[in-house]
């Protein structure tokens, strides 16, 4: 996972427990990525790809992050859809980040997939990759990891876990105060656009500035419908419950765009904060009563 | 967009976590219970007098370790076994890292020293909430990963060390 972890826990117990319960809530980062990761050749959903048209068993975290990112595609239409990865791939977004190794998965690059040719069997607990194709967990596996480190710590009253600008923020910070959050502006990368009081909420940005191909012509948050980077908003901010709804909300709200990504939200009662390519912010309902 | 789906993905996510979490639980009880030896035991708590502490504790050097790989190693690995440090910067600071390598293979990267500055120097434009709120001061920012540039730099200035002659 190509992020900085930091966690911070505000608590008057005991140091040694306190940071056994954070060990233990980083280990949950290196277990999603062994499951998870598309750049790794070894990792559990990587194998999949040795056996398209079959049944494979998934360990329940690999399946739980399936599920939710393809329950997440059908309610969108595909405009989010995570068997997008080898459009990405070919787009050159392909490097693991610890080894610099380009990662080549053995797929046509014509092949046309989507979230349809992935079956899953909840009794059995299997997925099955009706064709050959990339499965990217990377728009749901960050907040899951970051959900599960939150579970890890929930004998502490008040904590922030954040991964690379990713967070969940439970309590209050130091200060007694709501956890006091800047969405960063997507244009300037010194200033903040907006600013968000949470407790115990998890908040999830997609931007178009976080990845970048190498000609800096593209991002990575494609169109799995047209293969194209969304282009009308450069950043959207996701408030919800957990971290897991609020990245993959995020991300299928970016691609989405302001008009109908703010609807997408609205109708799953999450919060947000968009931000059109013109630099106009665009909240929904709820935001200002954030405060808790 | 079918509208009688409304609400479902929150709800989703919470009984997926669920689901995660306590399978890794029941994993971790069953190879607890397979280890011969002494079961852990906690140290009863002592709870400080009732001072919400305004004190973080300090986030301990973060592992970010990779599960050894279940293949075997190449015996042909570019990298020498041993433990290799790197600095990386970047405009909003810098970090240290200790990278481990064994059988070849990069088995974890430790961050030893971060510095980093929060961007808070400017606020563009917030219509009632600067005045309302007379701070800049922010915990966090989201969708800033400008310190993943200097952490790669750092894991890639510690293999260079171990790339062998």
């Amino acid at each position: 996972m190509d992020t900085v972890i930091s966690i911070e826990v505000v608590s008057p117990q005991p140091q040694d427990s306190v940071h056994a319960a954070i060990q233990r809530a980083l280990g949950w980062f290196a277990r999603v990525e062994r499951a998870c990761s598309r750049f790794d050749p070894t990792s559990e959903v990587q194998q999949l790809l040795r056996r398209v048209g079959e049944p494979v068993p998934a360990s329940p975290l690999l399946f739980e992050a399936a599920r939710f990112a393809l329950t997440l595609a059908a309610r969108t239409g595909g405009a989010f859809d995570p068997t997008v990865g080898h459009v990405l791939e070919r787009k050159g977004f392909n490097r693991h980040y610890l080894s610099g190794e380009r990662i080549r998965s053995p797929i046509p690059t014509d092949a046309s997939v989507s979230y349809r040719d992935v079956w899953l069997d909840p009794k059995q607990s299997t997925i099955t990759l009706r064709r050959p194709l990339v499965l990217d967990l990377g728009a749901v596996a960050k907040g899951l990891a970051i959900d599960l480190a939150a579970r890890e710590l929930a004998a502490f009253d008040s904590f922030c876990i954040e991964a690379g600008g990713d967070l969940y923020a439970r309590g209050r910070n130091g200060s007694g105060q709501p956890w006091r959050i800047g969405v960063r502006d997507p244009r300037h990368p010194e200033a903040v656009a907006y600013l968000l009081d949470v407790s115990d909420r998890a908040v999830c940005t997609s931007g178009d500035y976080e990845r970048r191909t190498a000609d800096d012509s593209e991002h990575h948050l494609v169109d799995p419908r047209t293969g194209r980077a969304a282009r009308a908003l450069a950043s959207v901010t996701v408030v919800a419950p957990t971290a897991l709804a609020a990245d993959g909300l995020a991300t299928a709200a970016f691609v989405l765009g302001p008009r109908r990504g703010l609807r997408l939200l609205t109708e799953e009662g999450v919060d947000g904060v968009l931000i059109t390519s013109a630099g106009a912010v665009r909240t929904t309902p709820g935001l200002r009563r954030n405060t808790r | 967009m079918a509208r009688t789906r409304s609400r479902r993905m929150v709800a989703l996510s919470s009984a997926a976590i669920a689901a995660v979490y306590f399978a890794g639980l029941a994993a971790t009880r069953e190879a607890a219970a397979g280890l011969a030896g002494g079961a852990a035991t906690s140290a009863p708590l002592s709870r400080a007098a009732p001072q919400p502490s305004a004190t973080p504790t300090v986030v301990p050097p973060i592992q970010a370790s990779r599960t050894a790989s279940s293949g075997a190693a190449t015996s042909s690995s570019r990298y020498a076994d041993g433990t290799y440090s790197g600095t990386g910067t970047s405009r909003f600071g810098s970090i240290s890292v200790s990278v481990t390598i064994q059988s070849g293979r990069i088995t974890n990267v430790a961050i030893t020293r971060a510095t980093t500055s929060f961007p808070v120097s400017r606020i563009a434009s917030l219509p009632g909430q600067v005045v309302a709120r007379q701070s800049a001061q922010v915990d966090r920012v989201t969708g800033a990963t400008y310190s993943s540039q200097a952490f790669r730099q750092a894991v890639q200035q510690a293999l260079s060390q171990a790339v062998r002659a």
